[in-house]
This record gives structure tokens, C-alpha cells and sequence, in this order.
């Protein structure tokens, strides 16, 4: 009997204990807190690590300015880009009255995976990077992409391999995750279109560190152009390997999830020449005063200049801003308010949203990056690039 | 440290044995007292906090954590059977309930693009419970598939076959993406729902019920397990634990007590797996992976082996300790597993038979003499068979 | 099913898979020999392998290299960071038996005890390595060092790949060839050194029969000691050649290629040496010629059926289980 309650009183306890207590009430001086879901460390860090960096400046700032009828919490959920880690941490913000928004999350598979929760919980949120078509087909009220998806970079890349390298064949590959499969697809279907025939489509597992197999079939079907739907450290291998098994003549062509410091590192000098195919801003050339005040002050902070997704955080940061200071400090006013935006002016773009929460398409933009002495470089837009 | 050990097993022994000398009612209303406090507990939390309903969901995998830990420790604890592969069947649970509710169809059609995915938005019918039933089934017939030719085999084989089982498992279920959607996963699998008579009820993202659920389930399970253990079967059990060659020798059908073991291990995490995938909403082949921190297989062990083998108590306070910790000690952020890790071997070494040990697998594991032990049950009225 | 046409497409994908079964086997010999003598399954000796690549890792950025090397240079480089991956290895597998094995072995615990303790251990060395990225962990008040981390590490180039020459119109490249060397120079050193010297006489005699043996004045520690350091040694060499083929390492390097390293050992035969080295090469074909006509997805498929098969049908492994055999 003595032992039972002992352990009826331990769990009573543990629990208790485990509160923490938050507290809150309504009223002046109550805090809201917006969650950012996607990897902030792994392998992944670095195309959504500058996203968080970007909200937690604007926010600061936000803060700062005292101009806010509450006080803005960011709070990071580390998800390492991976679906099956962000579901239980997602718990944390649907469990939680205190979170207002979502920034992200960051990847596709993720958003996928906890979605159906966020919106089900009421919870506006907002991605600044994941590009799969199929996300804005599951019926979501609370759901905005602020930016292109899948369809607006894959076409454009496969133009590039047939028109820019002049392929003849190509081959074909991707990690497989709702990201890269999509975008693979994209360009695919573009080839087909253009008439060039598809040699080799194959999935390989992320996360892997032996590419050799996949080398070893692109040598064998001896085409001249490739294009790989997924995200850095894979690809890096890959263009490693090819390299080192001759065929560093065939430039590899990516989207978004390849143009990071991570695709860099790890590729070296071999990297060079790669392609990525971005519907991401990059402000280092730009002559807006708005875009180089945001550079000037992310690298005062941050050590280096805003890479991949940097403006979009401050962005999607500033829609969440905005909405507070018009009054709206829980989940349905705060969706309402992003939903009835129109034209609201950010550093990359001006958003204004489909029925089905994706960015307007005379909003989204698409730019074509290379890797020059092992840096990312802009090459321009697409119709620069790419003729018709 | 042996002697201490041996005090604090008498004060469990005492415990349970004057437990047991209550009449049924008695011992089933102090069990259903026990159920009643733990289910208070989501309105025992600071109940105006905002984060309720969180701290509710560590509750609900606290709940699920002891489930599996009860599961495991039936084939563990009582027959002496190292499974490092026992995700594979709560995997197996919970990717039933995501195929047969529709969830993996209209992953599926989504990811084709097919223009008329939306009308395959999974919905949970009255007919749906029965999904408990049919992942239990195949979680059954896959332990009898995994163990009818492995049973047989040593101990350490034992533990590596199933491993290798488990990653299979994991592995299909990650390649086979028409029939579980594949690495990607699975979304939208819906939320179970009462639609009985009059009475109406829907899931969602409210824990609470799903925290009351695995409590019916864990006391169910406790209820179930102990009759067996306490029948001819768990004297088997015994037997084939001490020493298989003369438990055979005796007659006892050994291969049959072990598939038995096996089989009801498998059901009761296949349970776990369908509760699971219709909180969580979203499943993947990741979360099944050996070293998934909550659910993974070495996890459950530890927390069967860190509680106490062989009690119904020890798995389940193994199986708390497992899921609050790491809360607790958010602060060690990624070194939790450094400790936890370090924390594992140091046990092993001063104290394996774990927190709340049967009295017989104390002994069995420190290596005592096991005659000492029935003996002093024999003297307390327990008769043997 | 399109299985690939060119025959050279197929010996390209047997020779992959051999070098691959000769890591395997280098770490495997290490699985078996644990085995042998104290039918233990070392579960952290995948762990071991991995401290081997990145001691190889610091060795490299040690010497400072920065490109290729070659010549004696490069031979000079590649020996000083073998001896230090191998010593890494060594090291940690003798404290692992040391700090975690032997406290064990005085108090008589169970099989299941120290399974679990081996799966403590290991999960303690690879999260070591997780959170030695520079960040404060664990409420510390200092920085851990930055020299591993969550994300892969790149290995500096030291060896530049280039083919020696065409095997049936498949190039041969040097790595493949180093690999190959030193798979073959360990397991035929490791051979006599358990075949013709007294501590390998003393290893034999303990995995046979330990009663006997300490009671003939074999002191069971220093095998137990001996055969932890030795498998540690093979395990660092391997971490090392992993580390240079593939160019990178990380924390978790040491899983899937554990596993599979097992599962060589268990189908050439538990505790034994020469099967060892069967099962790494058989296993490295198998998957490799496995996936030759379905997706590579499938590799890790085939090699855990393999493990479940071979356990099923043949629990004692292709060449039995003795160690000297």
C-alpha cells in the first residue's frame, strides 16, 4: 500500500515539477511567441539557419521599438529538416497558448508531417523555404508559402541543362524526400517536354555517405546532362564522386537545397561550375536602401552576410510584426490578417497570396547561381539566363 | 549491496504478497484507485497554465512508453527473451492503423499530384476500431512468422535476428512506398472517434483523451499479463528462464511458451503503435529505427532492463524515468544520451537487476543462488505447481 | 527489373563491393575475436571504428595537409596517420573493456547485462563525438572543443585518386588498391599472431575452454585485454581507409557499417578469424551485386535479410566457430 502511494505521490510530483509554470494572463505586457521549425544544426543548418537569424534580428528590433502591444517571443524548434523529429516537437507549440505563429516549416517532409496539426490547431504558418507543389493541395487554411515552389525552379533548370549545356540526354536523380522527388519530377517532365531523352531516374538514400553506385550507373548510361532534385551534403558527395570517377565534365544542376556553404565545404574546387536553380533573393547586388541596411546590419550581427532564405525569414519576421501592431494577438485574427494581405511590401518580393495559401505567381521570383572559386555567385534571373 | 538489495526486494515481496491475499474486489478496486489518480493528473497540473495540453502529451508518451515497456517485458522479463527488435512491431501497429484508415492512399495520391486526392482525406469511422483488432492480428502472425524458426536459437543469436528482423521491418516499410508511403512517410491519419448511439465523441488535438486511453490500456494489459504470469504459462516462463534443457526435460513446450511470450509482446505493441499513429498524425520509417529516443528498441530495453525486469511496476517507473528525464534535463540538450548512455553502463555494472526487480530475476541477474529464492516463496503460501 | 547491360557495369559493381568486404571484414575481425573469448557482443565496437577515423582525421590536420601528397611524403603521411587512428582505436576499446566490461566480468553478470551495458557504451562514444562541436553542453561552463559535431567532416585529400589500371574495363583506383593491401597485410598478420605466438596461443586456449586455461596460468585478463586492443587496432585501420574512400566522417559513422560488420562475422562463423574475412567479402559482393538490378535503397535490405537467413539456417556461420579455425 505504502509503495503504491509512494509512486501515486512521485508521478503527482514529476509532473508538477515538470511545469515549470508559464503563467500567463491577458493584457499589456503578455507574451506571444512565434515558432521557428526547421534545422538549426546538422546537415542541413545552413539553408535555414540565416532564416532563423533574420527573424530573430527583426524581432529584437521589434521589441525594441516598444511600439508593440506585446512582447514577441522566437522560439527555435530544432528539427534537423526531418519530419519524424519536428512531429513531437510541434506538441510544444499546438500545446502551448502562447504561440501565435509559425515561421517554416523550413523543409517540405516537415511541413507535410506537422501541418495537418498546426492547422488543425489554428496556428498561421508561414514557410520561407519548402518548394513542394503538393503542400498547398491538402486543404489548409493556415498555410502560406512565401515564395515559388517546385514548378517554378525545375522547369527553368531543365531548360538550362537543354538550352545553356546543350545536353543531348540526361540523367536524373533525387534523395527521394517530398522536396527532392518533387523537383526531380519538375525537371523531368520539362525534359520530356523539350524533347530530351531521360537516360537514368533514380532515387539514392540521404544522409548516406557512399554514393558510388548511382556514379557508377550515370557513367554506364553516358549521358551529358544532370540534374539533381535534393539538398547539399548529398549533393556535394555526389559531385565528389563523379569527380573522382571522370566525369567531372558533367555539371551538376540542383535547386534551392543545394545553394548553401555546406554544398561548398564539402565539395572544394570540385564544386565548381555547379548550378542551382534558386526561387530565393539574393540582396548582395542590390540597390534598395531597405536590402542593404538589412545586409549591413545581419553581418554586423552575424559576423558574415544573410545567405539562403535570410531576407524571407526577416520577411515572413515583419508579417507577423505587422499584425500585432494592428492588434491582433491570437491564431485566427493573426491568420485573418496575413490572409488579407495585399502587396505587403518585403525586402525580396511584394506578397500577395492565392486562395490556396502560395505566393501570387507574378510575386515569385527565380535566379540561377554557380559556384565560382567555391563561393555561390548570382547569375541572374531566368529570362537572363536562359533564352527562350 | 547484495543484502540491501535483498531488504528492498522483502518490502516489494511483502508488498505484493499481501496484495495478493486481498479478495479480487479488493485488489481490483485499489488498482482502479491507482487508475483514477493517475488519470487526475491532467487537471492536478497548474491547470491555468497555457502549456497544458503539452504537458499533457509527455503524459500520453509516458503512457505509450510504459505500454511498450510492459510489452517488451513479457518477453523479456518473464521469458527470458532478448528482443532488440521489438519496435517492429509497434511500427507494424501503427502503419496498420495508417493504411487501413486511408492515411497512406492519400499520401499517395497527393504526391502524384492526382487531381482527386481531396476527396480521399481520411475520416475515421464507427467501423474503425476494429483496426485494434486487425493490427493485432498481423502483429501476432509476424511474431509467429519471426519466431517459430528463431525461438530455438542461443541467446545472443536470439537478440541479433531480431534486430535484424526490426530493421527489415523498418527498411520495407521505408522502400515499399505504394503500400506505406515510403521514407517520406505518412500524413493526415485521422483522429479515432466515438460515434456510439448517443454518445459522440471526436479526437483532436486535445491529449487528454489520448492520455485516459493508454491508461485503460496499460491497466488492461497489467490485468491481462498477470493472470498469465501467475498461471501454468508464467511458471513455464520460469522455468524455460532457469534452465531450458530441464524445463524441457520436464515436458514443458518450450518452443509454444515462447511463441506465446512472443505473440503477446507483439500484440500489445502493435496496440501502442495504432494509439500512437492517430495522436501524432504524422508516421515515418525513422521513428522505428533502433535508436529512436522515445520508442526505439533500445530504449524500451533499457527502460524494461533500468526499472526492474520481471515486475509489472519496474517496466512501467523504467519506462516514466525514460520519458521525464530527458524533459528534465533539456538543459544537457544533446549530452542527454551522453548520460543516459554513460548511465546504462554504470547500472549494469552496480545494479543490473534495475530499480523495482522481481525477486527472482534479482536473483537470476546478480547471480545468486535461485533454491534460496522459491524456497522463501514456497514458505509464503505460494504453492508451486 | 533493368539490370544494367555493360559486363564492365557488373565488375564495376564487384569490385566496389569487394573493397567494401574488406573493410567489412577489418572490422568485423574485431566483432569475432570479442566473441571468441567471452562470447560478448561488442556492440560499442562500432564506436571503436569510428574513433579510428577521426584519430586518422587529426592526424592529417596534424601534418597540416592541405592537397595531395605523394612519394615518400604521401607514404610517410599515410603511415603516421594509420598509427595514430589505430592507436585511437585501440585505446578506446581498451578502456571500453576496462571501465565498462571488466567491473562486469568481477560481479558475474548476466549475458543481458552486458549486452545492455555494451549498447550503453556505445551510444555514451558515439554522442561523445556529437557534442564535441564547439558548443557548451551538458551545463558546463566551457565550450566543448569543435573537433567533430553533428554534421559530416570533411578529410583533407591527402591521396589523389587516380587509376592504376583497367580490370576488364573497370578501372583499379590507388585507394582501392591501399584498401586492399591493408586488409590483407592485417589478416595475414593477425593470422600468425594467433596461429604461432604464445598470446595468441593464450587467446585460443581462453575462447576454448577460459576454466582450463587459468588454471594452466593463462592470465585471462591480459587475453581479454590483448584480443579488446587488437580488434580495436584492425577497427582503426579500417575507420581510416573509410574515412580516406570516402572522403568524410561523422559521429555516427560507426552504425550501419557495425551492423554489417557483424553480420559478415556471423556468416563466415562467430569466432573465427578466417571467417571473418569470408563473410566481409561475401557480404560486400552480396549487397553490391544485390542492388545491380533494383534501386540502392534496397543495399541495407539485403544485408540484414542475409544476417536473419544465415541465423535461421545457419546459426554457426559458413566455417564454424573457432577462432583459431
Amino acid at each position: 500500500m505504502r509503495m503504491l502511494a509512494l509512486l501515486g505521490v512521485l508521478a503527482i510530483l514529476a509532473t508538477a515539477c515538470g511545469g515549470g509554470g508559464d503563467e500567463e494572463g491577458g493584457g499589456p505586457g503578455k507574451t506571444v511567441k512565434i515558432g521557428f521549425i526547421g534545422a538549426l544544426s546538422g546537415d542541413y543548418k545552413f539553408l535555414v539557419i540565416d532564416g532563423f537569424n533574420a527573424a530573430k534580428m527583426a524581432v529584437d528590433a521589434a521589441n525594441a521599438a516598444g511600439d508593440l502591444p506585446v512582447k514577441v517571443e522566437l522560439v527555435g524548434f530544432d528539427s534537423q529538416g526531418s519530419g519524424d523529429i519536428a512531429a513531437p516537437l510541434v506538441d510544444q507549440i499546438v500545446g502551448d497558448n502562447a504561440f501565435v505563429g509559425v515561421i517554416g516549416p523550413a523543409f517540405s517532409g516537415e511541413s507535410a508531417a506537422v501541418g495537418d496539426k498546426l492547422d488543425q490547431a489554428g496556428i498561421p504558418f508561414v514557410t520561407q523555404s519548402a518548394t513542394d507543389d503538393a503542400l498547398a493541395q491538402n486543404g489548409w487554411t493556415h498555410w502560406f508559402r512565401a515564395l515559388g515552389n517546385n514548378s517554378d525552379m525545375g522547369a527553368p533548370a531543365a531548360d538550362y541543362i537543354a538550352k545553356v549545356l546543350s545536353a543531348s540526354t540526361a540523367c536524373a536523380a533525387s534523395d527521394g524526400t517530398p522536396y527532392g522527388l518533387g523537383l526531380k519530377e519538375v525537371a523531368v517532365d520539362e525534359f520530356g517536354t523539350l524533347g530530351i531523352d531521360v537516360v537514368l531516374s533514380e532515387e539514392i538514400e540521404p544522409g548516406g555517405k557512399d554514393y558510388s553506385a548511382l556514379v557508377t550507373k550515370i557513367k554506364d548510361a553516358g549521358c551529358d546532362g544532370f540534374f539533381y532534385g535534393g539538398y547539399s551534403p548529398e549533393a556535394a558527395l555526389i559531385r565528389k564522386q563523379m569527380n573522382d570517377t571522370g566525369l567531372q565534365d558533367i555539371t551538376l544542376v540542383g535547386g534551392d537545397g543545394i545553394k548553401d556553404q555546406t554544398f561548398t565545404d564539402v565539395a572544394g574546387k570540385g564544386g565548381n561550375g555547379t548550378i542551382s536553380s534558386c526561387t530565393c533573393a539574393d540582396l548582395s547586388q542590390s540597390q534598395d536602401p531597405d536590402d542593404q541596411k538589412f545586409v549591413t546590419d545581419y553581418t554586423a550581427e552575424y559576423g558574415q552576410p544573410p545567405a539562403i532564405y535570410g531576407p524571407e525569414g526577416w520577411d515572413i519576421a515583419q508579417m507577423f510584426i505587422a499584425a500585432f501592431k494592428a492588434g491582433n494577438t491570437d491564431r485566427e485574427s493573426i491568420t485573418d490578417f496575413i490572409r488579407n494581405m495585399n502587396a505587403f511590401h518585403g525586402l525580396t518580393k511584394d506578397y500577395t497570396w492565392d486562395a490556396d495559401g502560395q505566393l501570387a505567381p507574378e510575386a515569385r521570383i527565380l535566379f540561377f547561381y554557380e559556384v565560382k572559386s567555391v563561393q555561390w555567385v548570382v547569375l541572374g534571373s531566368s529570362s537572363e539566363v536562359v533564352p527562350a | 549491496m547484495a543484502a540491501a538489495a535483498a531488504r528492498a526486494g522483502d518490502v516489494r515481496s511483502g508488498i505484493r504478497l499481501r496484495f495478493r491475499a486481498q479478495p479480487v474486489w479488493v485488489q481490483a478496486l485499489l488498482v482502479v484507485a491507482l487508475l483514477a489518480l493517475a488519470a487526475s493528473l491532467p487537471h492536478v497540473l497548474p491547470p491555468l497554465t497555457e502549456r497544458s495540453n503539452y504537458y499533457v502529451a509527455i503524459l500520453f508518451k509516458v503512457g505509450l512508453a510504459a505500454l511498450l515497456a510492459v510489452g517488451l517485458n513479457v518477453v523479456v522479463g518473464f521469458a527470458g527473451l532478448l528482443d532488440l527488435g521489438y519496435v517492429a512491431f509497434f511500427a507494424i501497429g501503427a502503419y496498420t492503423y495508417a493504411i487501413l484508415t486511408g492515411a497512406v492512399a492519400f499520401t499517395l495520391a497527393q504526391r502524384e499530384r492526382l487531381p482527386n486526392a481531396v476527396e480521399l482525406i481520411p475520416e475515421f469511422h464507427l467501423y474503425s476500431w476494429l483496426i485494434f483488432f486487425v493490427a493485432m492480428a498481423i502483429a501476432l502472425l509476424a511474431g509467429v512468422i519471426l519466431g517459430a524458426p528463431t525461438l530455438r536459437l542461443r541467446g545472443d543469436y536470439l537478440a541479433i535476428v531480431t534486430l535484424g528482423f526490426g530493421e527489415i521491418v523498418r527498411l520495407v516499410a521505408n522502400n515499399l512506398r505504394g503500400v506505406t508511403g515510403g521514407p517520406l512517410g505518412v500524413k493526415s491519419i485521422p483522429h479515432p472517434a466515438i460515434n456510439l448511439g448517443g454518445l459522440h465523441y471526436d479526437f483532436s488535438i486535445n491529449n487528454n483523451p489520448y492520455y485516459w486511453l493508454t491508461l485503460i490500456l496499460i491497466g488492461i494489459a497489467i490485468f491481462l499479463v498477470t493472470r498469465v504470469n501467475d498461471s501454468r504459462v508464467g511458471r513455464a516462463w520460469a522455468a524455460i528462464r532457469e534452465d531450458e534443457v530441464a524445463a524441457a526435460a520436464m515436458g514443458v513446450p518450450t518452443v509454444r511458451m515462447k511463441l506465446l511470450a512472443f505473440a503477446t509482446g507483439a500484440a500489445i505493441a502493435a496496440i501502442a503503435g495504432v494509439i500512437y499513429a492517430s495522436q501524432v498524425i504524422f508516421v515515418s520509417p525513422r521513428t522505428f529505427s533502433l535508436l529512436d529516443p522515445t520508442f526505439g528498441s533500445f530504449i524500451v530495453l533499457a527502460m524494461v532492463v533500468l526499472g526492474g525486469m520481471g515486475g509489472i511496476w519496474g517496466p512501467i517507473v523504467g519506462a516514466a524515468a525514460m520519458v521525464f528525464l530527458p524533459e528534465y534535463f533539456r538543459f544537457l540538450g544533446d549530452g542527454r544520451f551522453l548520460v543516459f548512455g554513460a548511465a546504462l553502463v554504470l547500472i549494469m555494472i552496480f545494479r543490473p537487476q534495475g530499480l523495482i526487480p522481481s525477486r527472482r530475476r534479482a536473483a537470476e541477474l546478480t547471480g545468486h543462488d535461485i533454491r534460496e529464492a522459491t524456497l522463501f516463496d514456497v514458505q509464503h503460501g505460494e504453492t508451486p505447481s | 527489373m533493368d539490370c544494367p547491360n555493360a559486363f564492365s557495369t557488373w565488375v564495376g559493381l564487384a569490385l566496389t563491393g569487394l573493397v567494401l568486404g574488406a573493410l567489412y571484414a577489418m572490422i568485423a575481425l574485431g566483432y569475432t575475436m570479442v566473441y571468441g573469448v567471452l562470447q560478448l557482443l561488442n556492440f560499442a565496437h562500432s564506436e571503436v571504428f569510428m574513433v579510428g577515423s577521426f584519430g586518422g582525421l587529426y592526424a592529417l590536420l596534424w601534418l597540416g595537409v592541405q592537397g595531395p601528397r605523394s612519394g615518400l611524403s604521401l607514404v610517410l603521411t599515410l603511415a603516421f596517420a594509420f598509427l595514430v587512428a589505430m592507436a585511437f582505436a585501440g585505446i578506446t576499446a581498451v578502456l571500453l573493456e576496462r571501465v565498462a566490461y571488466r567491473p562486469m566480468r568481477r560481479r558475474g553478470a548476466s549475458r543481458l547485462a552486458y549486452l545492455i551495458a555494451a549498447i550503453g557504451a556505445s551510444l555514451f562514444l558515439s554522442n561523445l563525438f556529437l557534442l564535441l562541436d564547439g558548443e557548451r553542453h551538458l551545463g558546463l561552463p566551457f565550450d566543448w572543443p569543435a573537433i567533430a559535431g553533428r554534421a559530416p567532416v570533411n578529410i583533407p585529400d591527402v591521396l589523389e585518386r587516380h587509376e592504376l589500371f583497367q580490370i576488364l574495363g573497370v578501372s583499379f583506383t590507388n585507394i582501392q588498391l591501399l584498401i586492399f593491401v591493408v586488409a590483407v597485410v592485417m589478416t595475414v598478420v593477425l593470422d600468425m599472431f594467433v596461429r604461432r605466438t604464445k598470446m595468441g596461443m593464450g587467446i585460443r586456449s581462453v575462447a576454448e575452454d577460459p576454466e582450463t586455461a587459468s588454471l594452466m596460468g593463462v592470465s585471462i585478463n591480459l587475453i581479454v585485454t590483448t584480443t579488446f586492443l587488437v580488434g580495436g587496432l584492425m577497427a582503426g585501420a579500417a575507420g581510416l581507409l573509410y574515412a580516406i574512400n570516402f572522403g568524410v566522417t561523422q559521429f555516427n559513422l560507426g552504425f550501419i557499417p557495425g551492423i554489417k560488420a557483424f553480420t559478415a562475422a556471423v556468416l563466415g562463423g562467430i569466432g573465427n578469424i578466417r571467417g571473418a574475412v569470408l563473410g566481409g567479402v561475401l557480404l560486400g559482393l552480396i549487397e553490391n551485386l544485390g542492388i545491380a538490378c533494383v534501386s540502392a535503397q534496397w543495399r541495407d535490405v539485403i544485408a540484414f535479410a542475409v544476417l536473419v537467413l544465415v541465423l535461421m539456417f545457419r546459426p554457426t556461420g559458413i566455417l564454424g566457430e573457432q577462432v583459431g579455425g
